[in-house]
């Protein structure tokens, strides 16, 4: 919560999450403990704003959900990609490096 | 209805939000737990770092596409609660909102049933009637002419006026209505017989036989008991042996006539103005194309006859517009009245709202810290005002279904024809729109009010009725409004109120003490009375006149205020008038003027010796006399003759009557009363010298007239019947009335109108004086600790009070003089409706404006005087 930490670009969250779940179904809690080590001390992902947008990407049909037991026995809800949900990471993923590189080009040039 | 089936297992997601959740933070927690905080303090950090359970909640709710549904049925069901939890103010709301809803649905109901357009009918948007600048009224030869001419037309046909007529089948009469009818008359409306046939061109031709009718549903089921052998059958119509050939369906609406209609034959060489003639447009065709057809069938002169007598160019009108029109300014008063009324009433409860709305601050203020948006709080003042409204336009419609009835009771108007006041789906349609907006509108001023609700300081001022000055603003523009509206409805009654009193205070040009009329059918008949009319009218007024406490008894065509037969007249020698023109034809005996105290200007009136071998004679009105001659001594001893067509011979003016107040001119299609009419030129011709062709052509439709003068009034009637029967049983009396009765019903329409809005304005004064009373009596309460402090410190309470007076008065004042614009801007509709009444009438918009002060002087009174006799004690103990 230091105020160095940037907030996250609009719309980046949602890539995140999906990037992070691409790796393997994981529950909403160690999607944001994964965040928090991602992008540790660079971005600041508050975890309120982390389950609306499972939600929101649930009911978009990229994520699908299912109840299960994990490894400590705790049922708990793991989220998981779609096939549309992989198709649009790496459409964003793409984009996203694109916009990157103009973006630093610039930078560097300008 | 996917959408529908997740709403309904929304359970299932809240379980699993919250499992979902809860498994989140008993993780974080073993994780704090893991890096060495105590339980406590790592379900405390797990909360906050998550960013409170609810909100997180609330937010996730938000992605769900379910959400919308169960917002909307969620804030309905807390509104329904909360409305329910002060019933005091669900009454009011609900009682105030029923009374304008209530007036709202009554009189759309009315003009609905007024209006009720022959566009229920097949196309019935393609129905076109015959007018010129006279009205609708045309003659025969107008019919044929047009009929032979027309392409563009499809189906022409004309009607006469309404009559009676017994009927009698095996041997019991029945006394029957309708309508006489050419051939392809119900090809006009598009309705085909139920059984039989309907009229054919071949049937007006045809002189051999007895003459057709056409029977109603209605009429065949309870005459002939619907058997289908009644096509064929002859029964006797007005003493005559009439076929009858069809049988139609039930024609509600503007077909005209009830049980029956008899075949109409109108002869191309009539020339007298009596019938409306229908055409139904081809397809494609525009009313335009059909005038412009029209037009150049005038240039070559088919309706010369029309010319001749100054009735100006023929052009169809569009027949639902046409039926409309007499009473289309009258309806849209109502109608307007009525939305008027209902915005007060809105107003007042959206008023109630407002102050609820400040009341409630606190469990606003309180659900807002829950973390509620303030667009979920207004929604929810929204979905309040909808259940509120909900109530009152079901209230509304309870109370107008007893109210019209017992409209009708009280004044059983043929004119609004309201006769059809059962449920009428389209107004109950109308009213629930009205009612969804009216939900809307009730909510805006309350929502605006949440909207800007500030927490911090709701929760300070806590228990303090304080309000900020825009609520307090928005309030008073209600109250103006309300003002204003009452205001408007007041002064509008009011004119037409006097409009009343000038129409029953006009002199009328008669006096009708004692008379009664009775009116004697000769439908089908006159053929046989051919040559024996003389015999035949001596006859009956022998008989009449023979009858124990008859003192007088006459006989005309028409009686004053009815209109007497329109035919034409030639231009007079010597007279102002050089083009043929349209005359109230009557034919009177001697004592006709006499009996109806009609008064003698100059010249003598007929006597017995103008009979059928004297000079020709006539009589006729101060109008005629002034338009023809320039007046009425000019007018004495000059010729006048009918227009060639009508065989009449020429007449010398012996004399000049008074003008009598007559429905005159435009004739029996107009709902104009009588009384408000400029006087026509009138003619009067001796009864025994009427030709009897002239004689049939007013009796083919019009009954006859017997102007019977007693001593009793009217509780003669039965013995004059049964006196006439025993020496004419064929020719019945139709019905007796007096004058009197006559008269109030050409007032009918004017005083159901005056009545209905004074009525509207009575209610609009009472809701706009508690909405005063309620805005006064909130600034009492909002200043009570105040009033009270400088009370008890000895101010004198006019001091205290005045701020408060001097707000009820400026508000009123400002409402009056809107009020008073409005009713300006609304001349022009308003004035077609009145008599002998400017609508910017000084008298009335005093008495209005006076009549508002003093009412909301009442309301501003009550509060201040009980403000006046607040103590510091009181207050205080009230916080």
């Amino acid at each position: 919560m230091s105020p160095s930490k940037a907030d996250l670009p609009q719309g980046t969250l949602d890539l995140l999450i999906l990037k992070i779940v691409a790796l393997e179904p994981l529950h909403g809690y160690g999607i944001a403990q994964r965040l928090q080590r991602i992008s540790r001390d660079v971005v600041q992902v508050q975890q309120g704003s982390l389950y609306p947008a499972l939600h929101r990407l649930e009911r978009r049909g990229l994520l699908k959900a299912q109840w299960k037991r994990s490894d400590s026995g705790r049922e708990s809800k793991y989220y998981e990609l779609t096939k549309e949900g992989r198709a649009h990471l790496e459409v964003e993923t793409e984009s996203w490096r694109r916009l990157a590189t103009a973006i630093g080009v610039i930078l560097r040039t300008a | 209805m996917r959408s529908w089936i997740r709403f309904r297992r929304r359970g299932g997601f809240e379980a699993d939000l919250e499992a979902e959740l809860r498994d989140h933070l008993e993780r974080q927690v073993t994780d704090y737990i893991a890096e060495g905080m105590s339980e406590q303090q790592a379900r405390r950090t797990a909360v906050l770092t998550l960013g409170g359970l609810e909100q997180v909640k609330e937010n996730c709710r938000d992605e769900r596409p379910t959400r919308f549904l169960h917002r909307v049925w969620q804030d309905l069901h807390y509104g329904a609660r909360a409305v329910w939890r002060s019933p005091l103010f669900a009454l009011a709301g609900v009682c105030t909102l029923g009374l304008g809803f209530a007036s709202a649905f009554a009189l759309l109901s009315i003009c609905h049933a007024a209006s009720s357009s022959p566009a229920s009918f097949p196309a019935g948007h393609s129905i076109v009637v015959l007018v010129d600048a006279l009205d609708g009224l045309q003659s025969g030869h107008v019919f044929h002419s047009v009929r032979r001419g027309a392409q563009n037309v499809d189906h022409i046909a004309a009607y006469g006026p309404s009559s009676g007529w017994n009927l009698v089948v095996d041997g019991r009469a029945e006394y029957v209505t309708g309508v006489p009818v050419s051939a392809e008359f119900f090809e006009v409306f598009g309705v085909s017989p139920r059984i039989g046939r309907s009229f054919t061109r071949a049937d007006e031709q045809r002189d051999d036989g007895p003459p057709v009718v056409v029977i109603s549903d209605d009429l065949w089921k309870r005459v002939f008991q619907s058997r289908r052998d009644v096509i064929g059958r002859l029964v006797s119509l007005g003493g005559v042996a009439h076929r009858i050939v069809g049988v139609m369906p039930n024609l509600r609406g503007p077909v005209p006539g009830r049980d029956l209609w008899p075949l109409l034959r109108l002869s191309e060489e009539d020339h007298s103005f009596n019938h409306v003639i229908l055409g139904r447009l081809g397809r494609n065709v525009s009313v335009d194309t059909a005038n412009r057809e029209l037009q150049s069938m005038t240039h070559l002169g088919a309706s010369s006859a029309s010319n001749q007598v100054g009735r100006g160019a023929l052009q169809w009108e569009s027949y639902p517009r046409w039926l409309v029109r007499p009473v289309r300014n009258v309806m849209l008063v109502l109608t307007v009245a009525a939305l008027v009324l209902l915005l007060i009433a809105c107003a007042n409860v959206a008023s109630l709202q407002l102050l609820r709305a400040v009341a409630r601050r606190h469990e606003f203020a309180t659900r807002m810290a829950l973390g509620a948006s303030s667009k979920r709080l207004v929604l929810q003042v929204v979905a309040e005002s909808l259940v509120l409204a909900a109530g009152g336009v079901a209230a509304g419609i309870l109370l107008a279904n007893v109210g019209v009835r017992w409209l009708l009771t009280w004044e059983p108007s043929e004119t609004l024809g309201a006769s059809s006041s059962e449920f009428d789906t389209t107004a109950a349609l109308a009213v629930l729109l009205i009612g969804v907006v009216v939900g809307l509108l009730i909510s805006v001023a309350p929502a605006v009010a949440a909207c800007r609700l500030d927490l911090r300081a709701a929760f300070v001022e806590l228990g303090r009725a304080t309000v900020d000055a825009s609520v307090v603003r928005l309030r008073r523009v209600l109250v103006i409004a309300q003002i204003a509206s009452a205001v408007v409805l007041l002064t509008i009654g009011g004119l037409f109120a006097r409009t009343l009193v000038h129409l029953e205070g006009v002199e009328p040009g008669f006096d009708a003490t004692h008379v009664v009329v009775g009116k004697m059918s000769l439908q089908g008949f006159p053929a046989q009375l051919e040559g024996h009319t003389g015999a035949f009218f001596s006859r009956i007024l022998t008989r009449i006149a023979a009858v124990p406490g008859v003192q007088g008894v006459a006989v005309s065509n028409s009686v004053p205020v009815e209109a007497g037969i329109n035919l034409g007249l030639a231009p007079p020698a010597g007279g102002l008038v050089h083009e043929g023109r349209a005359v109230d034809w009557r034919y009177a005996t001697p004592n006709y003027f006499t009996l109806l105290g009609i008064q003698l200007r100059t010249g003598r009136l007929f006597n017995d010796a103008d009979d059928a071998f004297a000079a020709p004679v006539a009589l006729v009105n101060e109008a005629f006399a002034r338009t023809y001659f320039g007046g009425s001594e000019a007018a004495l001893g000059k010729i006048v003759e009918l227009a060639p067509f009508h065989r009449d011979r020429a007449r010398r003016i012996i004399g000049v009557v008074a003008d009598v107040k007559s429905r005159s001119g435009a004739g029996w299609t107009t709902a104009r009363t009588a009384l408000a009419a400029p006087a026509t030129p009138s003619l009067y011709v001796p009864v025994a010298q009427v030709p009897e062709h002239i004689f049939r052509l007013v009796h083919s439709f019009f009954p006859i007239s017997w102007v019977i003068k007693t001593a009793r009034g009217p509780s003669l009637t039965h013995s004059i019947q049964i006196s006439v029967a025993e020496v004419e049983p064929l020719v019945p009396f139709i019905r007796f009335e007096t004058i009197g009765a006559i008269v109030a019903q050409d007032l009918g329409s004017h005083r159901l109108i005056a009545f209905l809005v004074l009525m509207l304005a009575a209610i609009a004064v009472v809701l706009a004086s508690i909405g005063m009373y309620a805005i006064v009596s909130f600034t009492v309460m909002q200043r009570r600790r105040e009033i009270a402090i400088r009370n008890a410190l000895g101010a004198r309470w006019p001091t205290v009070l005045n701020p408060i007076v001097r707000e009820g008065v400026v508000l009123a004042v400002v409402g009056i003089i809107g009020g008073m614009g409005i009713v300006k801007l609304t001349g022009s509709i308003i004035s077609p409706l009145l008599f002998e009444v400017a609508p910017a009438d000084a008298v009335t918009f005093t008495a209005a404006g006076a009549l508002i002060l003093l009412v909301s002087g009442t309301a501003v009174l009550t509060p201040f005087v009980r403000a006046a006799r607040l103590t510091p004690l009181t207050s205080l103990r009230e916080q």
